[in-house]
């Protein structure tokens, strides 16, 4: 199975909802459950980022990894958000080349599917804003 | 008062002309024009009905200004679920931070399964059950390579949110009407419909949305005059001209609510999509009547009054013309390649 169920239900509220835990402390994020920061031992909050942000960098990727040929070519974006958190996200409805310094805002959309029988993967992607 | 509280509709970037199906094809050019849809939106290749309806939904709640948590019903009616079983609801409900305290349903009715979300949702809104509710239409029509529908049948997705709060729309009365008709319909695991010839318009089309609407119309004395905006389910963009015709409708009634003549048939969306663009436009005092029609067959008849609050609501999201304006033309083979028709054999 290519997709799993168990990873899949883990990253929800990353993938779905750009949810992060926050060290009150450090301030540093981390994208999966981490309920107590390494760094402070200071227990961390669940936020959510800001759904709208600037393009500080992108790359486009023809060759593409095996499972993704029905979305060549990919875009990859470096996004400020609003708040300030830098994130790497996949950037979708690319109708004509980025700018750096454009406003995206988030969508959700379709990762991957699993051939014909298995899960599909959905997650925020970034968009320029329009 | 139960009714609207937030409207909201997501349509595709992607847009394929009727006449570049056509002269792939080699087919008469004349069959689209007589069908009033110049082109359709076309669902990107990481778009499926489910991230559809998430936006649509967004759209919705955002005019809404209530909690997504509050929202205790999601229904989504939809003919093209991206599982045959496994709920789209529960997705959108988990990613519009709605779950886990909620009913999520995923209806089928052709192209008004929605529809019968919204008459639920007043309903248990009405009586105290539920405080608001999420109701998604949302689709990425299927037709058949060289079949007719090739031209009409689209991608987008419309949402409303019902309240007895924040109400921009006032639900007067809705009235249905179904019967077992076989104009159109898909066999379990068939990838594409098929339709009964002859049968899809007057003893489907006509005669369900006719009795429908001319019931809640006789009930309430309404004349097509007292009425401002008629938004009924639109498969092409012919059909509900004549419809508005045979009930005594002028065309400035419907062209608002005919989005279908800028984007194709959006299956579940259909008359909810023309019904969001209308709300964008629409002022305080307005009398709407909205009527949904899906195969197999069945007809929905809703009355509904704008209100103060749907001036401050408008801007509150991106309006559904906003979307429509965003096009980028594509040819059929990417438009094959979009939808799942084609494949790469060698990576
Ligand atoms: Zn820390």
């Amino acid at each position: 199975m290519e997709v799993s169920p168990s990873v899949v239900w883990r990253n929800k509220p990353y993938r779905y909802r750009l949810e992060v835990r926050r060290c009150p402390k450090c301030g540093r994020a981390f994208r999966e459950e981490v309920e107590v920061c390494p760094k402070c031992n200071e227990r961390t909050e669940r936020v959510r980022m800001a759904g709208r942000g600037k393009l500080l960098s992108w790359a486009k990727v023809c060759q593409v990894p095996e499972g993704f040929e029905d979305f060549s070519p990919l875009y990859f974006g470096l996004v400020e958000l609003e708040d300030g958190s830098r994130i790497i996200a996949r950037l979708t409805d690319v109708l004509e080349e980025p700018k750096i310094g454009m406003e995206m805002e988030a969508v959700l959309r379709k990762v991957r599917a699993d051939g014909s029988t298995g899960l599909i993967e959905y997650a925020i992607f970034f968009r320029p804003a329009f | 008062m139960v009714g609207i509280a937030g409207w909201g509709a997501y349509v595709p970037a992607y847009r394929v002309s009727a006449e570049e199906i056509a002269r792939h094809w080699g087919a008469d050019p004349k069959v689209p024009i007589s069908l009033g849809v110049k082109e359709k939106s076309v669902a990107g290749p990481d778009e499926d009905s489910v991230t559809i309806a998430w936006e649509a939904a967004m759209n919705a709640l955002a005019r809404a200004q209530i909690e997504p948590s509050e929202v205790g019903m999601v229904f989504i009616g939809s003919e093209s679920k991206p599982y045959a079983v496994k709920p789209s609801a529960t997705i959108i409900a988990d990613a519009l931070g709605i779950a886990p305290e909620t009913m999520a349903v995923d209806a089928e009715f052709a192209c008004r399964a929605a529809s019968e979300g919204m008459r639920h949702a007043l309903s248990m809104v009405e009586n105290g059950t539920i405080r608001h509710a999420l109701i998604i239409g949302s689709d990425t029509a299927q037709g058949a390579p060289g079949d007719v529908l090739e031209y009409t049948a689209a991608s987008g997705g419309a949402a409303f949110v019902i309240s007895n709060e924040n109400v921009v729309a006032n639900f007067i009365d809705a009235y249905t009407y179904v019967t077992d008709t076989p104009d159109f319909w898909r066999r379990d695991g068939s990838q594409y419909p098929n339709h009964g010839e002859g049968f899809t318009g007057e003893p489907a089309y006509f005669h369900h949305l006719v009795s429908a609407i001319k019931h809640l119309m006789d009930k309430h004395s309404l004349k097509p005059s007292d009425i401002t905006y008629f938004v009924p389910h639109q498969p092409n963009a012919r059909f509900p001209l004549k419809l508005a015709k045979m009930l005594g409708f002028k065309k400035e009634q419907v062209v608002l609510g005919l989005t279908t003549a800028d984007i194709g048939n959006t299956y579940n969306a259909s008359a909810f999509m023309g019904m969001t663009r209308v709300l964008d436009n629409a002022s305080p005092g307005d009398l709407i009547l909205m009527a949904p029609f899906g195969s197999g067959a069945g007809a929905d008849a809703y009355l509904f009054e704008a209100t103060d609050r749907i001036e401050e609501a408008k801007g509150l999201a991106r309006k559904t013309q906003e979307y429509f304006d965003r096009r980028k033309e594509i040819d059929y083979a990417t438009y094959l390649r979009y939808r799942g028709k084609i494949k790469k054999l060698v990576r």
